[in-house]
């Protein structure tokens, strides 16, 4: 009798075993199908002429237009289009190796032509980073492609794989003048993605369709994506809230973040901008070319508790070139906390024991950070004469004519600390950071830290690290806090954006359970 | 009339010359550099070299005097070419050919329905006077009157749109795409930009009804034993009507200023966002070009006003 119930039991035991098994295996792999409804503060403007793509033509676009390489979840390069890479530091090549099989949705090759052609429209336009380091393109073989460089440095693998890749073939049919093809790929995009776009209205939305013949098999999952372009993020946040929208992407304002959480929607925590005070400090007449004034600054701002106010929790103070979710991070390197008695002491160093006045310029987004720093410094006699400037005064004074006093920016981080270089180091795209005083010791270790033996960020990271520290002895810049950024999504969406650095997505793996 | 028509337009056209000289040298008055906006906001041409850019200037003619700019401008203009965005690449006529249409269906719905309801109101709360539906609705033009379109629209989209999910919160769709979503989407817009008319149209038509319906005319045509109905349409109405139709003009362009806010809490994309972003952009041509065509818009309009005044009142005479 006991044996009678034992088999039929372990039968019933065995099948619930399986079908749960299923079900896991369901949720790991996806389900396919559906529409996944997106609203974002940002709309591709061109959709496919990479010379002039921002940065939210550009990761809004990957559906369509997919990238020779990116970064994994730790910040190291991983291949998409290209089968792997070499770098000859000492012959000054980069060699790509592409993948096979691999077609254009206009039914032309991916191949080292493709990829040749464009590289060239990036130099040709002077918009490929890095691009004036090439001397030519070889196109070795079939699916390998070499480029002779004039210098080498590991940032230069992320700035050439990095680049979105359009169809040559589709971009020469298209009109009979340059004027004509460059017209028609601002408003088309044909790449390798795993969608299509399928319609597209300038300031409203955009919607992508599947690529049946995407070349990894069995993605997409999804059928479609729709993204909604919604400026205002309070009506954005009523969207989610409503359940008209399933995603919305690179959202900062820490209220939404906050409400939207508390209702049970997802977060994916994204990377969030790097926020400064940078010093006109190689003007010898600013007193901030003083290196004792920097500090004081720096003294006098207690970060976290600024930090903490205003992000309520959701902000990371810096406290130094570098957040902690940067592989350049200096674990533990806080050379200046908060200390007014210590930002007194070294004005009075200074001689500047009766104060002085400096202006903080920033835009609108930036004035109730302004007004905090304003009240900090206050108290150790530093009056901040707030310069909320628009769009057009602040960029033409950050990158064009330079500005007084200091200025507070926010900038894109990236997970190897190319920002890092671009922005404050030798990079040729000191656009920016005319304004900066940077030491002879800052400079020779950021070109240690390019040096062509490093052939990736990991085997440089002890030098950058010298030069974010080396940074910081310098009071170069004023870090200040990174702020939040959250992809929010509805509980049955499984998406990795932007987990991966905020300028990565891997649509083809996106998925909705069903709802 | 004819003279009269023609004077008007002759003024218009002194107008249009004052609108363009402002518009043109106003927004060059803003700090900033279209060329270095247009750069900075974009990652790949943050790499481009200082002789690019000037290229760029030399190619949106930006390099050339300011006056020699204002008159080429011009001269552009009166052969249809009303230059190209900086930022979109495109030719401005095709931008607001794109975009025209879509503030004109919302404001133009927005207009009529201020105007009718607006009337109607005036005229309930005028007959009826000091009654209960004078009392509910007077209160309630005040608010109209007062209430700022962006908080209105906000608070419609947390009731409607997310509370009881009846409306959806944004968007638009062409009527000939969707005609059933179309009109879902416009409720709360069109009801926030014609608010405020709906309410200042009935103030106004209130007080010019009141005065008219204590003429002697009215009161024969009430001693002849005419219906209120016959009384206060045929007779009161028409008379009432001088003052709301100039409303209703000048209604024109609150609501062009109204659209730049409901456009952008309703994510419509029509005229009144293109210009805001526009002008946050620098992009001068962008800008001067809707901001003429609202002003020709507005000077059509209120000739129009002018003119209808004959029909209303036989007794104006245009000199």
């Amino acid at each position: 009798m006991k044996k009678f119930l034992v088999i039929p039991a372990a039968l019933i035991l065995v099948c619930i075993m399986a079908f749960s098994g299923c079900g896991g295996d369901e949720e790991e792999t996806g389900a396919t199908g559906g529409t996944l409804r997106c609203v974002s503060g940002a709309i591709p403007n061109n959709l496919g002429y990479p010379p002039e793509k921002a940065p939210s033509d550009n990761y809004l676009m990957l559906p369509v237009l997919e990238r020779v390489a990116e970064w994994d979840v730790d910040g190291n390069m991983i291949p998409v289009l290209a089968e792997s890479w070499e770098t000859d530091a000492d012959a000054l090549t980069i060699t790509w190796h592409l993948k096979e099989g691999i077609k254009f949705t206009d039914g032309s090759d991916w191949n080292a032509e493709a990829l040749r052609w464009n590289f060239q429209l990036g130099i040709d336009n002077n918009t490929l980073t890095d691009g004036q380091y090439v001397d030519s393109l070889e196109v070795v073989d079939e699916h390998t492609l070499t480029m002779h460089l004039n210098s080498f440095s590991w940032m230069m693998i992320e700035n050439y794989g990095l680049i979105q890749v359009i169809s040559p073939t589709a971009f020469e049919t298209s009109g009979t003048t340059p004027e004509e093809r460059i017209d028609w790929a601002r408003v088309n995009a044909v790449g390798t993605g795993p969608f299509t776009v399928a319609d597209w209205q300038r300031d409203d939305h955009i919607k992508f369709a599947k690529n049946p013949n995407y070349w990894q098999e069995g993605l997409p999952y999804l059928d479609a994506i729709e993204i909604r372009y919604i400026p205002d993020a309070m009506v954005a946040a009523a969207t989610m809230e409503a359940g008209e929208a399933d995603m919305w992407f690179a959202v900062s304002t820490v209220q939404n973040i906050i409400d939207l959480q508390e209702l049970g929607l997802k977060i994916n925590w994204g990377p969030g901008m790097f926020t400064t005070l940078l010093p006109d400090s190689s003007n010898p007449d600013s007193p901030l070319a003083i290196k004792e004034v920097r500090e004081a600054i720096e003294y006098a701002i207690d970060r976290p508790a600024i930090a903490e106010m205003l992000g309520q929790g959701l902000y990371e103070p810096l406290h130094q070139m570098a957040s902690s979710t940067w592989p350049g991070y200096v674990e533990g390197y806080d050379p200046r906390p908060y200390d007014a008695d210590k930002a007194i002491e070294l004005l009075a160093d200074a001689g500047l024991s009766a104060g002085l006045t400096l202006k903080i310029m920033a835009t609108s987004a930036g004035t109730d950070a302004v007004a905090a720093l304003q009240s900090y410094l206050g108290e150790v006699g530093i009056t901040i004469e707030p310069d909320i400037a628009d769009l057009g005064r602040y960029f033409g004074s950050v990158f064009g004519t330079g500005w007084s006093d200091l200025v507070y920016t926010a900038s894109g981080i990236n997970p190897s600390t190319t920002d890092l270089f671009i922005h404050y180091g030798p990079s040729p795209m000191t656009f920016r950071t005319g304004n900066i005083y940077k030491s002879a010791e800052y400079l020779a270790l950021c070109a240690e830290a390019l040096d062509p033996m490093y052939t990736s960020v990991a085997a440089a990271l002890s030098k950058i690290k010298d030069a974010i520290r080396q940074a910081g002895e310098d009071a170069m810049i004023i870090p200040l806090w990174r702020t939040a950024e959250a992809c929010i999504m509805q509980t049955y969406v499984h998406s990795e954006y932007p987990k991966i650095h905020g300028i990565m997505w891997s649509p083809e793996d996106d998925w909705m359970e069903a709802h | 009339m004819t003279t009269y028509i023609i004077r008007r337009i002759l003024q218009a056209v002194v107008v249009l010359i004052i609108v363009t000289l402002m518009v043109f040298f106003v927004i060059r008055l803003l700090p900033g550099d279209p060329l270095i906006i247009y750069v900075a906001q974009t990652a790949q041409l943050q790499a481009m070299p200082p002789e690019m850019i000037e290229e760029l200037r030399i190619q949106y003619g930006l390099d050339k005097p300011i006056m020699v700019q204002y008159v080429n401008w011009i001269a552009n203009m009166f052969r249809g070419d009303f230059g190209e965005s900086v930022y979109y690449h495109e030719d401005v006529s095709a931008l607001m050919i794109e975009r025209f249409p879509v503030t004109l269906h919302i404001g133009g719905l927005s207009l009529i329905i201020g105007a009718v309801f607006g009337i109607l109101v005036g005229i309930i709360t005028a007959v009826r006077r000091g009654k209960w539906p004078d009392k509910i609705l007077t209160p309630l033009t005040y608010v109209g009157i007062t209430i700022p379109v962006f908080f209105l629209g906000i608070l419609m989209i947390y009731v409607f749109g997310v509370k009881f999910g009846w409306l959806p919160i944004s968007g638009y769709t062409s009527p000939f795409e969707n005609f059933g979503l179309s009109t879902r989407q416009l409720i709360m817009p069109v009801i926030c930009m014609s608010f405020f008319s709906i309410a200042a149209n009935a103030r106004q038509m209130r007080s010019s009804m009141l005065e008219v319906i204590s003429q002697d005319y009215v009161r024969t045509a009430w001693s002849k034993g005419l219906t209120e109905r016959s009384v206060i349409l045929k007779h009161a109405m028409k008379n009432s009507l001088i003052p709301v139709i100039t409303l209703v003009g000048v209604g024109v362009g609150i609501l062009f200023g109204g659209s730049v806010l409901v456009e952008t809490i309703f994510a419509i994309p029509g005229v009144g966002r293109l210009l805001v972003s526009s002008i946050f952009g620098q992009d001068y041509v962008v800008v001067q070009a809707i901001t003429l065509v609202i002003a020709v818009a507005i000077l059509v309009v209120n000739l129009l006003v002018d003119i209808s005044y004959g029909w209303l009142d036989p007794r104006i005479r245009y000199g």
